[in-house]
């Protein structure tokens, strides 16, 4: 007995009991949870990708969002822009915290929009597709209940977004017209997900392009697109014969694969103000510089060609650069260099690089200065001497790549000539709203993070009309660590 | 048969409504620049105005750089020009229709005004309606105002007149980059507001403005903030302008929105938006009284400054003055100016007019704070600069006319733009091929021009001689150092091995190569700085050893086996004197050159007859024979159809100018 008299199995029993209350409600909240979780589960599961209007220039669509977005912060390449940048995607969550109210991460992201991601671009503006979770459309019902109705249509807003609902889809955009556009339209034909942290980029109008870029260590990509080149019989032999690693380079069998590849990125510029101008400075160049031409089908003869963009001197306030082109023939007999033609009315000067002969023509002084001459089985031509003396008789020969067409870019060289322009154009205000500080303090930093990306290395080959490529946006073997300041 | 009588007199006023008659002075097509027919200024504020009265430019805070105005300067000819619509029209509405005063279906004639060839008036018919507008502008010499008077006459018809204001306030200044003047609008303007209270709308752009401006200006716009909260912005370009009659309605607009002042004054409403940021337009309407005058007349002052207090202080000051009296302040500033020309009396009075107006050419081109003088039109990439080789000619004519001061600035503005150290693509002693007024480089430093040094040197010597001789050997002492280091340049820029000139930058071909005119041109300056030295009593034996080489370079490029000419127009490389101008072998070529002038046209002409008075006159029978002529052909100049269609219109009035100044003195120079 105790002292009040009661028992103490009785006690023992009824604090037994009392425990066993207790555990009722962190049951029941378990179990709860389970059940909202399966549940918000089973609400975020689906095939489809989403909607977007049906004139999208260009969407990016992801399985998995947040997984991307993880994998991302987790690859080597993010953590090496980090060393410059303490958070590259400081501003756009910093964005969606002031819309929203809410700090964005991955799992966060999760949570509140599940997993299929959709954005894409169409002429009524930018907008993004998601497959929310239960909290977001318990949130959107209060919402409705609340009062906040949507239009005909049935487009609603929040702060300064519109929104609509489509099949279990949410479709925001600060364009209403994008959201009815992409409320109306046919689901998009994405190509099929290769794994939860691949990001998919499709540019309908640019020549039916996919990219399918993994969030894994050195940013690895794949794709195609419809773009003819020729195929080649045996591997590229210039892609990496090049002495030192220039800026950028693209490695083909012939001129016009090279030319066909150089429209892709001209093509997006065609809507650019200042674009007939530019074309009328070119045509007018061209004609007062009244240099020769070559016959229509000039480069059938080649076996290989390498362009090289080797570098940019940025030290007045005009970058300058630096170009380079490999040739080889496929008749090593051939006694002239095929580009002489060009040169001829300039009436070029001999010259002899490291015991190569060849021909020089000033065009602008030393910056430009087109020069000729042969390598061994390999023709030169470089827009100045200094260029040329680099390369003549110093091609590199044992590194074959075995594929069509051969991209590759220094993202360190471009960074240094990237660095140097942005400030050159700050301090000019040439980025529009920002002046010097804001260009130092936003765009700048990227400029220079870039610089430990390693190499973009991307290597094609041709498939029935397409053509399909590989490789990495951001590969080295070792990653750069930041100099010590 | 009050009725009978009113009715009566109101026909009869309305047939006799005529503009007064304007002494009128014929505005030279061959000085226009572009499409740009007239230009006014004074020295920090340059307007240019298309033959309809449109302005399509607003140089400022000098001729040199920064044009103010939004303007289409690109055509799909190839041609750079100005778009019919925007920059600064008047626009009269007439049967629920804008007829902006900048292109068909008005019929016009522009003109300057007679000893005034800084006032542009400008006279539009409306055929089959019997509307007269008449339009004055100038920029008043004493501040940094723009005037601009609109007279309406027999107004039966017209509802409305409309100003419109495409500014696009520029603080952009790239180096190197010949575009930065007209081709980056797209990232300048910044915003603009009308003040309610002065009545004056303005548009601004504070220097280097950065996000946070941005946004403030936003968060201004969306609370439609005070005047006085909006001139809070720091120092920048700040353009305000105000009707002197009160208008009926303000509009601000952003340009290609829908609230745009174009399009809604195009629509004949404006909403009255009080502010507008990014790519702005604006516009003021008057309603014309149904039961008025038969004359309506209305003025709109522009003020240019750095911030807002000296734009309401120009404003100010010009609206306390009458628009009579500005314009009379005007005619007695410009008047006392020609004063000082010696312009030669015995000349046509149709050449002396021709002449007061290729000074004042000269003079709005000309940065007041630097002495460069541009030119000119701002829509013509390579022409809004400096360049020496063409500097020249405008240094010389300063000193014919007698402004020997301004010929002397402007040879010390190349002596601050001369490269004193190497670098990358430019040597000490060279010249850039292009400078803005203050001095930044205008053209790419890939292009060297070689000759810029010795056309530099060259006008040292002119100028110098043109002094008494205590002067002289002052100034020459002052460019001696600039002289010594051009000098140098110009003999060690040679081919070892022909003796003659390195390869440089051709205009014709756009790029590195030699002609025979830089040839002359090098060996002009390369004489002009063995002159200098040896009036110093500096020894530069170099310099006359590769004097020597040159000359014979000359010779074998110009003369044939019996020392005759056996190029097809030696003329044109007088500068070289590879045969003494006095020599009688200039006979035939001269003879040649005055058979043709007939046929030559515009510019053409002026050169051409600038080339032969170079040389004519070295000898008074070459000269006499030349004076009748030149008087012909350059009185030609002023009757030939207006420049509107000229395509393309790439074309330097100043330049053209001061050969014209030279000729008309040097034709009388004896």
């Amino acid at each position: 007995m105790t002292e009040n008299g009661s028992q103490r199995p009785h006690g023992r029993r009824s604090r037994r009991h009392a425990i066993g209350w207790r555990w009722i409600p962190l049951l029941l909240t378990t179990v709860l949870l389970v059940a909202l979780t399966v549940w918000d589960r089973s609400l975020t599961k689906t095939s489809a990708d989403g909607f977007c209007p049906e004139d999208a220039r260009y969407i990016f669509a992801a399985e998995d969002f947040g997984a991307v977005w993880y994998g991302l912060e987790q690859s080597d390449a993010w953590k090496s822009l980090c060393q410059e940048i303490p958070s590259p995607d400081a501003s756009t969550i910093l964005h969606i915290r002031k819309t929203v109210g809410i700090r964005p991460f991955p799992a966060r992201w999760s949570t509140w929009m599940g997993h299929r991601f959709l954005a894409a671009r169409s002429p009524d503006g930018l907008g993004v597709c998601v497959y929310p979770g239960l909290l977001l459309r318990t949130a959107s019902r209060l919402r409705a209940a609340l009062g906040y109705p949507t239009d005909a249509d049935g487009v609603g807003r929040y702060s300064e977004y519109a929104y609509g609902w489509r099949e279990g889809f949410l479709i925001v955009s600060t364009s209403s017209d994008y959201v009815r556009a992409a409320l109306r339209a046919p689901a998009p034909r994405l190509a099929q997900s290769n794994g939860r942290d691949e990001l998919r980029v499709l540019l309908p109008s640019a020549h039916d392009a996919l990219i399918r870029f993994r969030a894994r260590d050195g940013w690895p990509i794949e794709g195609q697109l419809r773009v003819k080149t020729t195929t080649r019989k045996s591997p590229l032999t210039l892609a990496n014969a090049w002495p030192n690693d220039p800026l950028c380079s693209i490695s083909a069998p012939r001129w016009t694969d090279i030319r066909a590849v150089l429209e892709l990125f001209v093509e997006p510029l065609h809507g650019l103000p200042g674009r007939d101008a530019i074309g009328a400075f070119a045509t007018s160049l061209g004609q007062r510089w009244a240099l020769g031409s070559l016959a229509a089908d000039w480069d059938e003869q080649m076996e290989e060609c390498s362009l090289a963009l080797t570098s940019i001197d940025t030290s007045e306030a005009v970058p300058v650069p630096s170009l380079a082109l490999l040739l080889r023939n496929a008749s090593p007999q051939a006694k002239t260099h095929p580009l002489a033609p060009v040169l001829a009315p300039l009436a070029p000067t001999p010259y002899d690089w490291n015991g190569q002969r060849g021909v020089a023509a000033p065009l602008l002084g030393n910056s430009l200065n087109l020069c000729l001459c042969r390598s061994g089985t390999t023709w030169i031509a470089a827009t100045n001497e200094p260029l040329m003396a680099v390369l003549a008789g110093k091609l590199k020969s044992d590194d074959n790549v075995d594929a069509d067409l051969a991209v590759r870019l220094n993202w360190k060289k471009l960074s240094s000539a990237a660095e140097e322009v942005v400030e050159n154009a700050g301090a000019h205000e040439l980025f529009p709203g920002m002046n010097k500080a804001d260009v130092d303090k936003d765009v700048l930093p990227f400029a220079k993070a870039i610089a430990y990306l390693g190499t973009l290395q991307l290597e094609a080959r041709n498939q029935g009309a397409m053509l399909e490529f590989n490789g990495y946006l951001a590969r080295s073997p070792t990653r750069m660590a930041r100099p010590v300041q | 048969m009050t009725i009978a009588l009113t009715i009566a007199i109101s026909a009869l006023l309305a047939a006799d409504v005529r503009p007064p008659e304007p002494e009128y002075a014929a505005a030279s097509p061959a000085l226009s620049a572009g499409n740009n027919l007239i230009v006014s200024g004074n020295s920090d504020l340059t307007v240019y105005v298309t033959a309809y009265g449109q302005v399509t430019a607003c140089q400022w805070p000098s001729p040199s750089y920064h044009n103010q105005l939004r303007v289409q300067a690109f055509s799909p000819r190839g041609a750079t020009g100005s778009s019919e619509r925007g920059g600064l029209m008047w626009g009269l509405r007439i049967e629920d229709k804008t007829l902006w005063l900048a292109g068909q279906p008005w019929e016009t004639s522009t003109r300057y005004l007679t000893h005034t060839p800084n006032v542009a008036e400008t006279l539009l018919t409306l055929p089959g309606t019997g509307l007269v507008a008449k339009h004055a502008l100038f920029v008043c010499p004493d501040k940094n105002v723009l005037v601009s008077h609109l007279s309406a006459y027999g107004t039966g018809d017209l509802t409305q007149v409309y100003w419109y204001a495409g500014f696009s306030p520029c603080t952009l200044l790239v180096p190197e980059l010949p575009t930065a003047g007209w081709g980056l609008e797209s990232i300048s303007d910044f915003a603009s507001f009308a003040d309610t209270e002065s009545g004056t709308i303005y548009h601004f752009r504070p220097k280097d403005p950065g996000k946070s401006d941005w946004e403030h200006v936003r968060r201004l716009a969306a609370n439609s903030s005070s005047a006085s909260e909006w001139s809070s912005f720091s120092d920048g370009v700040w353009i305000g302008y105000r009707g002197v009659e009160s208008p009926s309605e303000y509009h601000c607009g952003e340009k290609s929105e829908a609230s745009s002042a174009l399009r809604q004054a195009d629509a004949g409403e404006l909403a009255g938006q009080r502010s507008a940021v990014g790519q702005c337009d604006s516009a003021l309407f008057w309603n014309v009284p149904r039961s008025g005058a038969p004359e309506f007349s209305v003025t709109v002052l522009v003020g240019f400054g750095m911030n807002v207090a000296e734009v309401r202080n120009a404003l100010d000051s010009a609206a306390s003055a009458k628009y009579e009296s500005l314009l009379q302040n005007n005619r007695k500033h410009w008047a006392k100016w020609l004063e000082e020309a010696r312009l030669p009396s015995q000349a046509d009075p149709a050449l002396i007019e021709l002449g007061k107006q290729c000074l004042v050419v000269l003079a709005n081109a000309r940065d007041r704070e630097s002495g460069a003088v541009v030119s000119a039109s701002p829509t013509q990439a390579p022409f809004v600069f400096d360049r020496a080789k063409e500097g020249a000619w405008i240094t010389l004519a300063f000193d014919l006319a007698g402004y020997s001061e301004l010929a002397e600035k402007h040879t010390l503005f190349y002596i601050e733009c001369l490269r004193k150290t190497s670098g990358p693509g430019k040597p000490a002693g060279s010249l850039p091929a292009a400078m803005y007024g203050n001095r930044v480089e205008g053209l790419p430093h890939l292009i060297l021009d070689v000759e810029a040094s010795a056309w530099m040197v060259w006008s040292f010597w002119r100028h110098a001689e043109s002094l008494d001789q205590n002067a002289r050997l002052e100034y020459l002492k002052k460019v001696w150092a600039a002289t010594d280091l051009a000098g140098d340049f110009l003999t060690g820029w040679v081919d070892e091995r022909s003796g003659e000139p390195l390869p440089f930058f051709v205009d014709a071909y756009w790029r590195d190569g030699r002609t025979d005119a830089q040839l002359a041109g090098i060996v002009g300056g390369i004489g002009a700085a063995l002159h200098i030295a040896q009036y110093l009593g500096y020894d530069r034996p170099e310099w006359t050893e590769r004097m020597r080489q040159m000359k014979a370079a000359a010779q074998y490029h110009f003369l044939d086996a019996s020392q005759n000419w056996k190029i097809e127009n030696p003329l044109l490389y007088w500068p070289a004197e590879v045969i003494p101008l006095d020599d009688a072998r200039w006979d035939a070529p001269i003879t040649a050159a005055l058979k043709a002038l007939p046929a030559l046209e515009g510019e053409r002409t002026i050169f051409a007859i600038s080339d032969l008075a170079m040389v004519c006159k070295a000898r008074t029978e070459w000269l006499e024979r030349l004076r009748p002529v030149a008087v012909t052909a350059l009185r030609r100049t002023l009757s030939e159809a207006p420049a509107t269609d000229r395509n393309p219109p790439l074309y330097s009035a100043p330049v053209t100018a001061a050969r014209c100044l030279v000729a008309i003195e040097s034709l009388y120079s004896n």
